[in-house]
């Protein structure tokens, strides 16, 4: 015997069913039944053998072993995998299809409209993300504990030619600041930003112009903005797939100093530092050597690579490539007196700092001496 | 005949683990090649199982959700939640002052308490409305603003007792989730004779909420004390700023996981009995309920459901489900019948899409309680 609910009450009958060459004939509560193989479907998930006809008005018809080999000689599907298989191979691969082009269309189609976007970006949104990122650089450094202002002149004024001689970059601006690491990096707003253990290890001020140029060129380029908008777009496409309001925002937490460039930036900024080297009538070659003892700094220390040293697969390849646009025999960026009053600004002493011993780093606002002179 | 007498029906849950890890593990797999956008799907083919495998009086219950409705809940979603999520938690930083962009989440966020609890109502309408047995379809009725609301008021007395109000609140949601929850045009009951609903929860919610702050005290001052010890005899070697020492970390790491597990005990006999008295409060048409969970093994499934989903990094949340799902429903027994003659089909419409929004706040770990 069957079990048999008719969907109009929750009442379940013992009924007797045969099976027909068109379908299955059911002696109801109500009456006799006729269900056509082509509109049984099961409900049932493997277990139990449980049916319902098209359209469904509720009516189960729940089989014993008997019933169901009686009814399987008729209709072998219905007892069979497929008969209870609700998706399709197609809608899997359909599916991966679909993640496949989102993933491609955030992957790639961010990173190639981030270009074109971030020149869109108002003014005032670059200035406060530049205020955003100057909290986190206040957060990881200190005053210097000696600012010189006999230090800071010729670096400011190294800056402004290096900077005359970059495109896009008038507003931009430098600063020095006390931290434990070699570091140089560019903020939203298109400040850049040394820290004093860079200049530390520089050997000359050439050097510290190449680290400056190659800053400008990621103003000149765009590239911080450009970083930002993928990072959003990463972050909203984690978000929106993955279905969870804020799943994405640890990913696209706008931490402006830890942004890492593309190969194809940092290359981009190597390429507009060589020509601002070069223009501004230095020796290009000089960034070469610096490239090299980074690199060694990285091997030595185990320390994270500075940014500008980031994404690039081979600082000697980075370094032979320099070296190609050498110009001997070009004066220095500063003299030899300026260069030692360089040094000296906010306690550099021209010695590698050790990364291993941190600074005491006090929580500070953004400090005075952090703001260059106002120019005449 | 009093309800003493009246025959009990057992729920049973025949999943075997085997066949419910199988189609977790061949779910997670699916999600991770289609960057999750499977999961509507396969959140729909474990609720199928677990549905299908449980029988009162010899018959099975029926989910007919698809993973399509799924789907268009969480295309519905995009625009109506998404997109004001996206704004203000992407673009208003960029856009405004820090202080307006921050009160700006914050209002986001607490515009999320009610409507995640509005979210939790449809999920269980949606999944209702997917429910049949012998061909009857279950459905909630109500509002779920109603719901969400009351319930927020409900979190904020909570908050203002410190918690007492606790017991009390979860049997309140109860009561409103169930006495708009209908079985065809029959609805359920909840508490109908009985003026205090928490009777008898308090006694054993005072253990969690007394002990439980008072053994979290003991064992930080017994933490502290280690690591001062410690730190004292040597043992902690050279402490640098910045770089904790591995016994400092292994200490914290103890403290945290003894207070989870001792958090757990204290609160299991509370949980049972908030069950089981959830259980005993149900009534269809003069049919009780009674659900028979007991603390210890109640530690025990959720220990598993938790070392499933933690070592499977979410990725089998639906197997800790489904874990726990069989658990309560394997202890649950009908007691009594109603007049099933008098219970006629549910002729309410039934919703086209659902769970976007559940889907959003991740509510149900991959497969949803009704």
């Amino acid at each position: 015997m069957a079990r048999y609910s008719d969907g109009q009450t929750a009442l379940s009958y013992q009924i007797a069913i045969a099976a027909a060459a068109d379908g299955v004939l059911i002696a109801t509560p109500h009456g006799n039944a006729h269900w056509g193989w082509g509109d049984i479907e099961r409900v049932d998930d493997g277990g139990g053998v449980i049916l319902k006809c098209k359209p469904d008005t509720g009516e189960r018809l729940a089989l014993e072993e008997a019933e169901r080999a009686a009814l399987e000689a008729h209709a072998p599907e219905l007892f069979s995998a497929k008969g209870v298989r609700r998706e399709s191979a197609r809608l899997t691969l359909g599916l991966v299809a679909t993640a496949a082009s989102l993933a491609a269309l955030f992957f790639l189609g961010v990173p190639l409209a981030a270009q074109p976007l971030s020149h869109l970006i108002p003014q005032r949104y670059a200035s406060h993300l530049g205020e955003i990122a100057w909290g986190q650089v206040n957060a990881m450094s200190a005053e210097c504990p000696a600012y010189d202002e006999a230090g800071w002149e010729p670096l400011d004024a190294m800056f402004a030619k290096l900077r005359s001689f970059a495109k896009n970059a008038g507003a931009s601006e430098l600063y020095v600041v006390d931290a434990s690491f070699p570091n140089a990096f560019t903020l939203p707003d298109n400040s850049i930003v040394l820290t004093d253990e860079m200049i530390g290890l520089a050997e000359n001020p050439d050097e510290i112009a190449g680290v400056i140029a190659h800053e400008l060129g990621h103003v000149e380029a765009g590239h911080v903005m450009q970083n930002v908008i993928r990072q959003l777009g990463l972050g909203m496409f984690v978000d929106i797939v993955f279905g969870g309001a804020g799943a994405g925002q640890t990913i696209a937490a706008i931490n402006v100093l830890s942004l890492r460039y593309t190969r194809g930036d940092e290359e981009e900024a190597d390429r507009i530092a060589l020509r601002i080297m070069d223009e501004s009538g230095l020796d290009p070659g000089a960034v070469a050597r610096l490239f090299r003892r980074l690199a060694q700094y990285e091997h030595d220390a185990h320390a994270t690579l500075p940014e500008f040293l980031s994404s690039h697969p081979d600082s000697a390849r980075r370094a032979e490539n320099a070296a190609r646009f050498a110009r001997p025999g070009r004066a220095q960026a500063l003299t030899a007196a300026d260069w030692n009053a360089v040094q000296a600004l906010c306690g550099s002493d021209g010695s590698k700092g050790d990364p291993k011993v941190p600074h005491v780093i006090a929580p500070m606002e953004k400090a005075p001496w952090q703001t260059p002179p106002t120019k005449e | 005949m009093s309800l003493d007498d009246a025959e009990s029906h057992p729920f049973t849950q025949t999943a075997r683990f085997g066949e419910l890890l199988r189609l977790a593990v061949r779910n997670a797999g699916l999600s991770i090649v289609t960057l999750t956008l499977y999961r509507f799907w396969a959140r729909t083919s474990m609720r199928r199982r677990i549905w299908a495998r449980t029988n009162l009086m010899g018959d099975p219950m029926e989910y007919e959700g698809t993973g399509w409705e799924l789907f268009r809940g969480f295309l519905i979603s995009l625009p109506t939640f998404f997109l004001p999520a996206i704004f203000v938690i992407y673009l208003a930083p960029l856009a405004f002052e820090p202080a307006i962009a921050g009160l700006m989440l914050l209002v986001f966020y607490a515009c999320a308490i009610p409507l995640i609890n509005a979210a939790r109502y449809w999920m269980r309408r949606y999944q209702l409305s997917r429910t049949r047995w012998r061909g009857i379809r279950l459905g909630l009725d109500g509002s779920a603003w109603a719901f969400a609301w009351a319930s927020t008021g409900w979190s904020l007395l909570e908050f203002i007792t410190f918690g007492w109000y606790g017991p009390a609140a979860r049997m309140r949601r109860a009561q409103m989730m169930w006495e708009n929850t209908r079985f065809g045009d029959q609805p359920f009951s909840f508490g109908k004779n009985n003026s205090d609903l928490a009777d008898g929860l308090y006694g054993k919610y005072a253990l969690g909420w007394i002990v439980g702050p008072i053994v979290f005290f003991l064992l930080c001052v017994a933490g502290f004390a280690a690591i001062g010890f410690a730190s004292v005899s040597g043992a902690l070697g050279e402490v640098t700023p910045g770089a904790p020492s591995p016994l400092f970390i292994g200490l914290g790491v103890a403290v945290f996981a003894i207070a989870l597990l001792l958090s757990l005990l204290l609160w299991l006999p509370y949980n049972a009995a908030a069950m089981n008295r959830t259980a005993e409060l149900l009534e269809l048409d003069g049919a009780r309920f009674k659900l028979k969970v007991k603390s210890l093994p109640l530690l025990g499934v959720t220990l598993a459901s938790a070392l499933v989903f933690i070592f499977s990094i979410g990725l089998l949340a639906p197997l800790s489900g489904a874990i726990y799902m069989r658990f309560v429903l394997n202890r649950l027994e009908m007691i009594g019948q109603p007049r099933f003659a008098e219970i006629a089909q549910n002729i309410n419409p039934r919703t086209s899409s659902g769970e976007g929004l559940a889907d959003a706040f991740d509510l149900d770990f991959g497969i949803g309680l009704v």
